[in-house]
């Protein structure tokens, strides 16, 4: 929209944006030509590359005759009132603003500046058998990657902004007819409500949807695929994109997420039934191994065959302390190593591992230090732990252990019992986003209650 | 700030619980777990405890006392020795020869009362010297070779007799039911000699089973898996499958009860020459022999230690069934018969074939 | 589908009681004949939950609690119901003292049992404080978690049976109708209350409960002929958990561990912590509902959880829990028996009223 404002207002608007932005070492103004009339363009250096865009500009108006110069103008432009704030918003956000003569301004949707990178393979996931396409960390880029992949006019997509002090685009993407209404409601209300908080942390976004701030186990799914989210959308999730981020965030997470993933679904029934019954044993298996260890060797021996119990104690013989600390002690130092490696470059991580595992550990049982079944249970644990299909939710179960660690050293295999018990309750009584977390699935009237 | 508080106290109180607690917790390198315990006469007291403890190395270790009862004597032990005692892995009782004459329903209730002692233990009573038989070691032990004597995937054949400790309270307190114990000695090369059975009335020792009797009485409740029959020199059959049925029958006199055994065997080593049918009627012969004279011992002793009570149940009045062991047991008249089918899965073909073709 | 999770929840409170108190009780309540008082146990649940839910479905939208207050008056609801929460709340305080028992004997001899109480009373206050939608569903996470370790238990000792031990079959005479051990079996009943307060839509037919009771009759049979089958009617009146003493019978090779009485107090105490916590809530809803509507069903739940470990703490042993058990049968058939049949009544005369 071209408009034509009164002279000493747009004045004005010019002096005071100058005043506003003078801080911003990035902000310019310039002299710039437009079909042969004189134009100040307003604009922050670091957002526009300026030479395209009036290349761009100069094509379009070149060979239209007079009258319709400006008409065609309108394909770049961007629809806003003359206000000072929006003005404002519009320079962040990158646009170009242009002041003409006699009060004619325009705001000019310009050639972005190189700031995003292109699509490429994921870095945090390792997909088998998938489309290899990662999100990166622009909104429009993801929405579009998502869009490629699943061509559906079910496929609902509303972008909105949250913040006060920063804004953040935010786009909220479900199916409809798949995903149940009472959840779409509930994400969209609580948006609504809280679309005055910050968001600039995956913790703002739960903190936004309403979602509890002491959680064991995250209340949403984070994928670099979209392969996966559009599985994640097909089950009946809601996904939320959030601008300058490189993940897409389903939800709510239910139960069947701790062990399966979206992309079992590539590989034949039976395995996917085999792989996901292993990541249960899994999951099992590393929130009770440490636990079992302990009630096995102080509080409940009985539970030991003889044949076992000889050689346990064996190798316990001159471990000068309760098995609890001695379990407590290489758990941290497993944690340890496990935190190293992370952010390491890929590089040396590899020599972590050789210096914590092997030398270590080996170091560690012949100083009797610790009994050699030990490691091997919490190496165990340890390993099962990261069988499970994300991160996060492995950091939930690996906390979770030591709650259990502690029951059981002190109340045995009922201490273990009542641990699983509790965690059972819990999770049957967390709700997030109008489901149940125990919850055979999202999509359809399955979900109980 | 409450909120805060609370915290704080929630975590105060859980440091409490973990200050305080750990009650059950003792490392299982601090226990003993004896395996085997023998219960003997003690020289002043009423019993001499000994605990037997194996170890990863192969090394028995022994700890011994007497007292008036058992627990204290494990008490005594305790005391003296550096570690803690526990019996959650005994699995054997070896009661003395004397002791098993005066009746072991004491101990027997001990063992099952005590929460710390697993019923599936099994009892035997040792035969000949107590003490020696209880220290009688053997060079390299395997650790715990005392409990794979009895253990039917390890060391049971059907020539011995096994019973647990669970079985044995059932025996005590049963209407229909006496129990029969295995009698041990120390071996020469082996940790133990088998010598038989003892025949129990109640609690008591009350007479014994020798070595074939045994198999008898394994071969009647149906234990027979690998058993061998020896008939004459060199001839041998070995069990296949046994079908045991139960033929009892009520009348005027009492209880009579005839029991069809039927064998399938085959023969392990047979002299060249003899036919199979005359080996099975060898071995059928031999063997009604053998129960006959058996069942007529154990009709003697007036022990029903072949559980002929139990298949006499459904016919029994609650009545009749608590005065079966006086009143009707005694009454009772027993008769076996055997058949026996020689099935030949053996790689050798018939024995009569065989000798035309072999030249001598 | 979402009635499935109260099915299974249903079954579980079941089990509970099959794995607590109830063989052990009907092997004392008769010498002969042991399938008899299950039996008629079984055949009497059938027809009270067949009026129970009867009652219910003719006000689907009602709870019990609603239902007795409109037809009869809130005093009147409120002396009816007033057995029943003795009841329930005798029978929860059993139950912990029972449960905290049979694990200090066989798993944690040393621990005092302030602490196994206090960790298993501090379980069932935060499942009563999740509420029963939780619970229930819940259940199913439970019925994975523990019913392996209940078949196992059930079933594992099965090499030890013999089979002439089942006679005699028949008692001519009913004497097990004479004997309290009878009736204190009846709290397996307790199971069925919870339906009359669930949510409409979670609310199960009679068919569908009848199929269910069915299967928890063999599974009570079981439980009952396992001890007897092994030890004998004679041996097993001896025991003070006969199931218990069963599964240490056994001595396999390929059974990873080794102790397995442990087993079977797991699955007995995973199924008593459900049933207690299902108690617990039922009672503190009932209580706000007739007594206390103005107070906190939180604060109320916080209360009787104290003075259900205060309670469970004051008994003094074994023999006065069986005291206190011949006590509660009489509540107990009230509250399973009675109760249901008034509540079938006043829904009657309440339709008579609504015609007229």
């Amino acid at each position: 929209m071209l408009q034509y404002l009164d002279q000493d207002y747009a004045q004005s608007l010019e002096s005071e944006l100058q005043e506003r932005l003078h801080q911003r070492a990035d902000f310019l103004c310039k002299h710039v030509v437009i079909a042969g009339e004189k134009f100040k363009g307003y604009y922050l250096r670091t957002l526009v590359n300026l030479p395209v865009t009036l290349s761009i500009l100069n094509q379009i108006v070149m060979d239209k005759n007079n009258d319709l110069k400006w008409d065609a103008l309108h394909s770049m432009e961007v629809d806003a009132s003359g206000s000072l704030n929006a003005l404002f918003d519009y320079v962040l956000k990158g646009k170009l603003i242009l002041f003409g003569q006699e009060g004619f301004f325009a705001i000019i949707e310009p050639e972005g500046a190189e700031l995003s990178r292109a699509v490429m393979s994921p870095n945090s996931e390792n997909p088998l058998q998938s489309a290899f396409d990662a999100f990166t960390e622009d909104l429009d880029t993801n929405i579009g990657l998502i869009q490629k992949k699943m061509i559906s006019d079910q496929l609902v997509i509303e972008t909105r902004s949250v913040g006060n002090r920063a804004l953040k685009k935010i786009a909220m993407v479900y199916l409809k007819g798949t995903t149940l209404p009472e959840v779409i409601e509930s994400v969209k209300k609580k948006l609504d409500e809280n679309a005055h908080l910050e968001l600039s942390t995956v913790r703002d976004l739960t903190r936004i949807l309403g979602h509890p701030k002491l959680t064991l186990i995250p209340t949403y799914i984070s994928s670099e695929l979209p392969e996966e989210t559009v599985q994640n959308l097909l089950n009946g999730k809601v996904v939320i994109l959030m601008d300058q981020f490189s993940f897409a965030f389903a939800f709510p997470a239910i139960v069947s997420d701790l062990w399966s993933t979206t992309l079992d679904v590539q590989y034949p029934l039976l395995f996917q039934v085999f792989l996901r019954a292993i990541r249960g044993a899994s999951l099992l298996l590393s929130v009770t191994l440490p636990g079992l260890y302990v009630v096995l060797n102080s509080v409940n021996p009985e539970l030991l065959r003889i044949q076992l119990a000889i050689t346990v104690a064996k190798s316990r013989e001159g471990v000068p302390y309760p098995s609890l600390i001695e379990a407590l002690l290489v758990l941290l130092l497993l944690e340890m190593i496990i935190e190293a490696t992370i952010r390491l470059p890929k590089n040396i991580g590899p020599t972590i591992t050789m210096i914590g595992g092997i030398l270590l550990g080996q170091a560690i049982v012949q100083a009797k230090l610790v009994s050699n079944l030990l490691i091997i249970i919490l190496v165990a644990s340890a390993i099962s732990n990261f069988a499970l299909t994300s991160y996060m939710n492995a950091v939930g179960v690996r906390l979770y252990k030591y709650v259990v660690l502690v029951v059981s050293s002190i109340f045995g295999i009922w201490g273990l019992e009542a641990a699983l018990v509790w965690v059972i309750l819990y999770f049957a009584s967390l709700t997030t986003c109008a489901v149940p977390y125990l919850s055979w699935s999202v999509k359809g009237r399955m979900a109980d209650e | 700030m409450i909120s805060l508080r609370m915290k704080i106290v929630a975590v105060m109180i859980g440091m409490m619980i973990l200050l305080e607690g750990c009650w059950d917790t003792k490392d299982i390198n601090k226990q003993y777990l004896p395996v085997v315990m023998g219960i003997g006469k003690g020289s002043n007291e009423k019993y001499n405890i000994i605990l037997e403890i194996p170890d990863a190395a192969g090394k028995i270790q022994f700890l011994e006392k007497e007292a008036k009862s058992i627990s204290k004597a494990i008490d005594l032990i305790r005391t003296d020795s550096e570690k803690s005692i526990n019996l959650v892995h005994l699995r054997l009782l070896l009661f003395d020869y004397k002791i098993a004459g005066e009746g072991i329903r004491d101990i027997i209730d001990y063992a099952v009362r005590a929460n710390d002692l697993s019923i599936k233990g099994m009892v035997a009573i040792v035969d000949g010297d107590f003490d020696k038989t209880m220290y009688h070691v053997i060079s390299p032990t395997p650790e715990i070779s005392t409990y794979d004597f009895f253990n039917k995937e390890a060391g049971w054949t059907p020539n011995q007799s096994l019973l647990r400790i669970w079985e044995a309270y059932r025996s005590q307190n049963s209407y229909s039911e006496d129990m029969a114990i295995p009698l041990l000695q120390n071996g020469e090369r082996t940790m133990y000699k088998f010598k038989g059975t003892a025949v129990m009335r109640e609690d008591r020792m009350v007479g014994r089973l020798n070595r074939e009797e045994t198999f008898l009485y394994n071969l009647f409740k149906g234990e027979y898996t690998g058993g061998t029959i020896e008939i004459a020199e060199n001839t041998s059959v070995l069990i296949k499958n046994v079908k045991i049925r139960h033929y009892p029958r009520w009348s005027a006199k009492g209880p009579s009860l005839r029991t069809d055994i039927t064998l399938d065997v085959t023969i392990a080593e047979g002299p060249s020459g003899k036919s199979n049918m005359e080996i099975e009627r060898e071995v059928r012969k031999q063997l009604n022999r053998n129960f006959e004279k058996t069942v007529k011992k154990l009709e003697l002793l007036r022990s029903d230690v072949l559980g002929v009570g139990v298949i006499y149940r459904p016919q029994l009045s609650e009545e009749q069934l608590k005065n079966w062991k006086s009143e009707w047991f005694p009454k009772l008249e027993q008769k076996i018969n055997v058949q026996v089918n020689v099935i030949n899965d053996i790689f050798i073909k018939n024995e009569i074939q065989k000798d035309k073709t072999l030249i001598r | 589908m979402n009635k499935f999770q109260t099915i299974i929840l249903f079954f579980l409170l079941h089990l509970a009681s099959i794995f607590a108190i109830f063989p052990e009780r009907m092997i004392a309540s008769a010498s002969k004949g042991h399938w008899m008082p299950v039996a008629i146990i079984f055949l009497a649940e059938l027809l009270v939950l067949w009026l129970y839910l009867k009652a219910m479905s003719k006000f689907p939208e009602k709870t019990v609690m609603e239902l007795c207050s409109d037809s009869i008056g809130k005093w009147g609801a409120g002396l009816i119901v007033l057995p029943l929460l003795v009841f329930l709340f005798l029978e929860v305080v059993l139950l912990t003292y029972y449960l905290s028992s049979e694990i200090r004997t066989v798993l944690l001899p040393e621990t005092p049992a302030y602490a196994t109480s206090a960790i298993f009373v501090a379980i069932c206050f935060y499942g009563a404080w999740t509420g029963l939608a939780a619970m229930i569903r819940a259940s199913m996470g439970w019925f994975i978690l523990f019913m392996p370790f209940i078949l196992f238990s059930l079933l594992i000792s099965i090499g030890n049976f013999n089979f002439h031990y089942i006679f005699p079959v028949w008692d001519s005479q009913f004497s097990f109708l004479l004997r309290p051990d009878f009736y204190v079996g009846t709290i397996i009943f307790a199971g069925f209350l919870f339906l009359g307060m669930t949510p409409s839509h979670l609310r199960i037919r009679f068919g569908t409960a009848a199929a269910l009771v069915g299967v928890i009759f063999l599974i009570a049979l079981t439980s009952v002929y396992v001890p007897l089958l092994i030890f004998g009617q004679e041996t097993a009146i001896h025991f003070q958990y006969p199931m218990l003493m069963a599964s240490d019978t056994v001595d396999l090779e390929w059974v990873v561990f080794d102790w397995l009485p442990s087993f079977y107090v797991v699955s007995s105490s995973g199924l008593g912590l459900i049933k207690v916590a299902v108690l617990l809530w039922m009672f503190t809803s009932m209580l706000k509902q007739l007594y206390l509507p103005k107070a906190k069903s939180r604060w109320i739940l916080a209360v009787v959880c104290l003075f259900l470990y205060a309670a469970s703490q004051w008994i003094p042993n074994i023999m006065a829990l069986d005291k206190f058990l011949y006590i509660n049968a009489c509540l107990c058939l009230y509250s399973t028996v009675g109760f249901p049949i008034i509540v079938y009544l006043s829904t009657l005369w309440r339709r008579k009223e609504v015609r007229a």
